[in-house]
């Protein structure tokens, strides 16, 4: 594999909803420098195992380190300063700009500022540049297509900025052209040093694109390894199988 | 800030200011407004025994504008915040039972025969506690669940307006119950240059706090969870600003009864003015929400003889132009 030092470690991490055991005893490293699938079929724990990797839950057992300390101890902006986040397209009540959207990525930095600084205003800039969106900065979000919203949202975490950039399903909503233009950056993101975790429902177009591929089944990591290898017909029938009952 | 920020905000001041002066020039007693500027400009000096102007205009006058000013600045602002913290257009301040809890408070210093101060006061820690029992029935099934939040205000709501109701049974149908109707109407007629000076600086300071959360506003605007991830302590950030206008929300019920519909119209005026934005959004509110309340009581000033309530005016006015800007609004909304 070709990932760098682990900047997000979880540790034997455990989580229950009720009586329901979401994860068992999950353990795996995220490393800089490396782009990695989280793939499985619907309820196998995903979303589950990115809000732990985003801070937004915590394990009720295990422990979830950032950059070697707890995540707990972690404050909610210094976080956001390390891990940016790319939610699957949705639409605010207020047509706020696109500008404005991508602005929001800056909160970490200036949370009080009445208005974006010369160097926000820079990463915004330079976010919509990378994404080739400026064209749209002035047009109302709630307006925008669905590609052209999951590129907003990129951007956003563009401007964050971070070590870490964490996508829910990136590819929903984009055509063909646009998914090539979004994992083409993602491998640049990846090469400049970035962590790159995205959850994915296209396991075929995954084992050419990352690098490794982290696959749950019944909230246990039932594989981890080199994308390529493992997003292949044996281990893709088996995480697929119709899931019976789990035994908790 | 854009251009179009920059001119809209320099209008409003600019219009508030003229308003302000045109108020100070009609009434009872007509005055010009060059009387007015040389009234202003003269503070400083000993009035001369009789001198009309300067008793009308600092004894009466311009306290009520200024009552006038902070009320509807007050209760824009706290409308605006509580709708972009429930991420809802038709949320307004009384969402969670402050004013309520603040008319029931009055009615019950009415009905102990407590003076226009007790009244006022009882009003404030009326609508606090009102909200107070919202927040804490929430609190008692999920803390973090917006929609219990509002279940837990709907709750205070309908208790306070029972216990006011109770209150209304229970008071001398003679002397007291005029007197809570009187104050559930709506009216400046009570704020005294002292009234105003306790009311100014808390007043500014909601508006400039509430302000300075306008851009983690606008995160939050974007999901609990997106936020958290963009780095807005959702939690702090909601219960801080409900606190904030809950406050300036009870504060105005306290100096002018009831006042509805300016917390949930003027915000959306101001968005169509500067956009969605809350760091705009929340200090044009507060200037149009001066303007909207002045004219109306303007009105109430003018209209008959005997005064109108304000309220009655801004329900009426409010109707008016939410109506005229319904058909701009929905094309902003996603609807």
């Amino acid at each position: 594999m070709s990932g760098g030092s682990a900047i997000l470690r979880v540790d034997h991490a455990g989580f229950h909803r009720g009586h329901r055991t979401v994860l068992h005893d999950v353990s795996l490293d995220i490393r800089t420098g490396e782009m990695t699938a989280l793939l499985g079929p619907n309820g196998a724990g995903k979303t589950t195992l990115l809000r732990l990797l985003l801070g937004l839950a915590r394990p009720d057992s295990g422990r979830v380190w950032l950059d070697g300390r707890p995540m707990a101890d972690w404050s909610r902006r210094d976080i956001a300063r390390r891990i940016a986040y790319v939610p699957q397209g949705h639409v605010p009540l207020f047509p706020y700009s696109v500008r404005d959207i991508v602005g929001m990525g800056r909160l970490a930095e200036t949370p009080f500022a009445p208005t974006l600084h010369e160097r926000d205003r820079e990463a915004v800039a330079h976010a919509l540049a990378q994404l080739s969106i400026t064209h749209l900065a002035a047009r109302p979000y709630t307006e925008l297509s669905g590609g052209e919203r999951q590129a907003v949202l990129l951007a956003r975490a563009l401007a964050q900025g971070g070590q870490v950039l964490i996508l829910d399903e990136p590819e929903t909503g984009l055509d063909y052209g646009q998914k090539q233009r979004l994992y083409a950056l993602l491998r640049r993101l990846s090469a400049q040093g970035r962590a790159i975790v995205a959850t994915t429902h296209d396991p075929v177009q995954a084992a050419g694109i990352f690098d490794r591929a982290i696959l749950l089944r019944h909230g246990r990591v039932m594989a981890d390894g080199p994308a390529a290898s493992l997003l292949a017909p044996p281990m893709l029938d088996q995480l697929y199988a119709p899931q019976e009952r789990e035994k908790n | 800030m854009n251009l179009r920020a920059r001119v809209v905000g320099c209008l409003c001041v600019v219009g508030l200011l003229v308003l302000a002066l045109l108020s100070a020039c009609i009434g009872r007693f007509p005055l010009q407004p060059g009387q007015v500027l040389h009234a202003l400009l003269t503070v400083g000096h000993v009035p001369a025994q009789g001198d009309m102007v300067h008793t009308v205009l600092f004894g009466a006058r311009l306290p009520r504008i200024g009552g006038a000013m902070c009320v509807g600045a007050a209760l824009s602002v706290a409308g605006a915040a509580y709708q972009a913290v429930f991420r809802n257009p038709l949320v307004s301040p009384g969402l969670l039972g402050v004013l309520a809890g603040a008319g029931m408070g009055a009615a019950l210093g009415i009905v102990w025969g407590m003076g226009h101060a007790g009244v006022a006061a009882l009003s404030f820690l009326g609508g606090l506690a009102a909200v107070a029992f919202g927040v804490g029935v929430a609190q008692m099934f999920d803390a973090t669940s917006m929609l219990m939040l509002i279940f837990g205000g709907l709750i205070s709501s309908a208790l306070f307006t029972a216990l006011l109701s109770l209150l209304k049974y229970v008071a001398d149908p003679q002397n007291q119950l005029p007197d809570i109707v009187f104050w559930l109407l709506g009216s400046l007629t009570q704020v005294t240059p002292q009234a105003l000076v306790v009311l100014v600086g808390p007043v500014v300071m909601g508006i400039v706090l509430l302000s300075a959360c306008g851009r983690m506003l606008d995160g939050l605007a974007m999901g609990d969870e997106e936020a958290r991830t963009l780095g807005i302590p959702v939690m702090a950030l909601r219960y801080g600003v409900i606190g904030g206008a809950t406050v300036l929300a009870a504060m105005t019920v306290a100096v002018a009864g009831m006042i509805g519909w300016v917390g949930l119209v003027v915000p959306h005026v101001a968005r169509l003015l500067v956009g969605p934005c809350n760091m705009r959004v929340l200090p044009v509110s507060a200037c149009v929400g001066a303007m909207f309340l002045l004219v109306c009581d303007d009105l109430a000033r003018t209209l008959s003889a005997e005064e109108i309530p304000v309220g009655l005016i801004a329900d009426l006015l409010g109707v008016v132009v939410f109506v005229a800007v319904l058909p701009l609004l929905r094309r902003g909304w996603r609807a």
